[in-house]
């Protein structure tokens, strides 16, 4: 009997192990009599086309990601077309495949967020697309570039080329319900004092203004980087973080701390604040908990699920600081698509790429409320003021102010400090002296 | 008669497992050596030698410190945790007459089965300030006072993550010393209580000290994991709180950045050495100190 049941055993663990050794996800070449495929359209280049993407498969996006694969395999039968979804460990993937380049699933186009994709493009590790970006769109009678909205496009520009084609878009602001701000007559704030009212009405009616995810640095070094762009300006902030001059030489970025102290100080985070961990907060805001959720515009897909359907979720931009030296400075970033230096199949990426980013596949992108790069691209409820955001910036830079490119510095130096001034542990003048402080251990 | 196994034999079944070993462990951890004297983001195949400067840019590095320190905190107050309830359950379990030895055993052992990824989603709910199982018990019972950010500070936040950690490995080691218990023989105890010893006495006479050898190779392994403890609190966190990392997630940032584009090989594998030196000293010197020759019963 113990035999027979060893024996049981150990066959289970060999099924469940040949099961587990099943590849990823891979789209096969269609029927060619499917209905999808024009009669005329030819091979481009090669036959075969790797994707690597950052999501999980199961992502919505995921979804949307292999549904372009499906679209561009009817058009492209003869391409034999390889869709890996990675997860957000990609870059590291790519690392231990960069010691395999000649291998056939070597990637042709890696999809990331910019902030990753640029470091990568530094490294020439991302072919250029300016001379792609002049060719004809897929399904617009214009340039292929010219097809983006343009502020979004510059702030995806590496030293000056571009090298990524946008999946979506995203901004960075307030996310508030639309019926909740009814019922309470308030109306979006424009200026800071604007703001401060509608927090002290939620706070009235109990509900805490803003929700805050205390222990999650990256959102919290956010703050004090949205205000200190908008007072001291992009070159000062740059300037400041690679210690080539002090926090403390710029009175802005004081200021711009006492703007995020604010906060604390009045109470109008959630209670707890300093000890939610990602994604508590913005768990809150969904069940409508809490007023105000600072930040970056791809809430509602996150919350989708958990969104109920009497909220209308909703954005406005940061607004406007008494003495900034750009009152409208927004950042505009993008989760994009760049095609590797070392791919074999450039020809097939850009005919795939611009089936990605044409005008014809933006409202299955919108359905799932991932904002449109396009100009004229259909909007969402909640991101139908990105465009306008977008539009009207005074001035652009990437996620985070552009700092992620100080690697260790933002994540070691900005990032707990940001941590203990937005939960009150330290003031904003000890922030800004023990900022520069260890910017310059840092930089020693 | 005596059969002598021919060394060639013997070679040849321990080649397979011998290479497999050599290939996945050894030569990266040598590598990992190398790797720590340069400058490497892992995308080009050029490394930049440095000598030692990583070790001395960490040494300055207030965030290692703090990892570093987060870590011994795990280890020695998580340690003594950990094996006071070992202990505990192992004298409760193995008092004469006890029933339901396998029952409690398994009972205590089941936590160390869950997967950490699950529980630390778990353990990230029951924390949260606001709607958390914990501060929800402590109001219900007029104990509102006592709610805390419980993840909010260093220390309540290491604390919390030492608690829930134990929870987990308390069983594993539990079974150890239970197993270690079963090789005493029955007639030290009987002569102790013969003599009049109680079951308390009897446990800390007889038994602990007989318990030695299980107790060393236990907590050698307790500093081992203790070092390199990673699962649990990346789930819970996933490097996005630096005040609560410890030097394998602090290592793991720093290698593959995860959120930010932080791609320093050579510096997270200065930390991996780190980590190992801290092992060799550690459980070393632990085992020279405490170690004595076999018993033979």
């Amino acid at each position: 009997m113990k035999k027979l049941f060893a024996g049981f055993l150990a066959v289970a663990m060999l099924a469940a192990l040949l099961a587990g050794c099943s590849g990823g996800a891979s789209s096969a070449a269609p029927d060619p009599q499917s209905p999808g495929a024009p009669a005329d359209s030819a091979p481009a280049g090669t036959d075969k086309l790797v994707i690597w993407s950052y999501m999980n498969e199961g992502e919505p996006i995921s979804t949307w990601e292999q549904s372009i694969v499906d679209k561009y395999s009817a058009e492209y039968p003869d391409v034999e077309v390889e869709i890996v979804f990675c997860g957000r460990e990609i870059a590291s993937q790519f690392q231990t495949k960069l010691n395999d380049k000649d291998a056939d699933d070597f990637p042709d186009i890696i999809i990331q967020n910019t902030g990753v994709l640029s470091a990568l493009a530094r490294e020439g590790l991302f072919k250029p697309l300016d001379e792609a970006f002049a060719t004809q769109a897929y399904d617009q009678d214009k340039p292929w570039g010219e097809t983006f909205i343009p502020n979004l496009i510059e702030s995806m520009k590496v030293d000056g080329t571009n090298y990524f084609v946008p999946e979506s878009m995203y901004t960075h602001g307030f996310f508030y319900d639309a019926a909740m701000f009814r019922s309470l007559n308030l109306t979006p704030p424009k200026t800071w004092d604007e703001l401060m009212e509608v927090c002290e009405t939620l706070k009235a009616n109990g509900i805490a203004p803003v929700t805050l995810d205390g222990t999650t640095d990256l959102y919290n070094e956010w703050w004090f980087i949205r205000f200190a762009e908008r007072l001291a300006g992009m070159e000062k902030l740059q300037a400041a973080a690679k210690g080539e001059i002090a926090f403390a030489d710029d009175p802005a970025f004081l200021k711009a701390a006492e703007y995020v102290a604010v906060f604390s100080q009045k109470g109008y985070f959630q209670d707890g604040a300093a000890g939610s961990v990602f994604p508590a907060a913005q768990a809150l805001f969904t069940q409508g908990k809490a007023g105000l959720l600072f930040c970056g515009a791809w809430i509602p897909t996150e919350m989708a699920s958990q969104t109920p359907p009497e909220m209308e979720m909703k954005m406005f931009a940061l607004p406007e600081l008494p003495d900034s030296v750009s009152a409208w400075h927004e950042e505009i970033w993008s989760n994009a698509a760049g095609i590797t230096t070392d791919g074999k199949n450039t020809e097939n990426a850009i005919n795939f790429l611009k089936i990605f980013s044409s005008m014809g596949v933006q409202d299955s992108l919108t359905a799932l409320k991932n904002p449109s790069p396009l100009v004229g691209g259909p909007a969402t409820q909640e991101l139908d003021q990105i465009e306008s955001i977008v539009n009207n910036a005074t001035t652009i830079s990437g996620n985070y102010g552009d700092l992620q490119q100080y690697g260790d510095w933002f994540v070691n130096v900005l990032g707990p400090l940001s941590t203990s001034l937005i939960n009150g542990a330290l003031s904003p003048a000890d922030f800004i002296a023990q900022l520069d402080a260890d910017t310059a251990a840092f930089n020693a | 008669m005596n059969r002598k196994v021919k060394p060639w034999i013997v070679a040849v079944f321990l080649l397979p497992g011998l290479l497999m070993y050599g290939y996945f462990f050894l030569i990266p951890a040598i590598q990992s050596f190398y790797y720590s004297l340069t400058e490497w983001n892992g995308f080009k195949a050029e490394k930049t030698f440095v000598g030692f400067n990583n070790f001395i840019a960490l040494a300055r590095d207030k965030t290692f410190l703090q990892a570093l320190g987060n870590t011994m905190l795990f280890l020695v107050l998580g340690g003594l945790v950990v094996f006071a309830f070992a202990l505990l359950f192992t004298y409760l379990i193995t008092r004469p007459g006890f029933r339901g030895r396998k029952l409690f055993s398994n009972f205590f052992y089941f936590p160390n089965m869950v997967s950490q990824a699950a529980l630390a989603v778990l353990w990230v709910f029951f924390f949260n300030p606001e709607f958390g199982l914990l501060n929800m018990v402590l109001e219900a019972v007029g104990l509102g006072s006592l709610c805390i950010p419980w993840l909010g500070s260093r220390l309540s936040g290491m604390v919390c993550i030492i608690a829930v950690s134990c929870i987990s490995f308390v069983g594993f080691y539990l079974i150890l010393l239970l197993s270690g218990c079963d090789k005493i023989p029955a007639t030290y105890r009987e002569a102790a209580a013969l003599d009049g010893a109680s079951d308390l006495v009897c446990f800390f006479k007889v038994t602990l000290p007989l318990l030695r050898d299980v107790l060393v190779i236990s907590i050698s392994l307790w500093i081992i994991n203790s070092i390199k403890y990673f699962e649990l609190i990346w789930a819970m966190f996933k490097g996005k709180s630096t005040m609560l990392n410890t030097i394998g997630t602090y290592m793991f940032t720093m290698a593959f950045g995860v959120d930010v584009p932080v791609f320093k090989l050579g510096y997270g594998s200065a930390v991996a050495v780190i980590m190992f030196l801290m092992v060799a000293v550690f459980v070393g010197g632990f085992r020279k100190i405490f170690d004595r020759e076999d018993l033979q019963y």
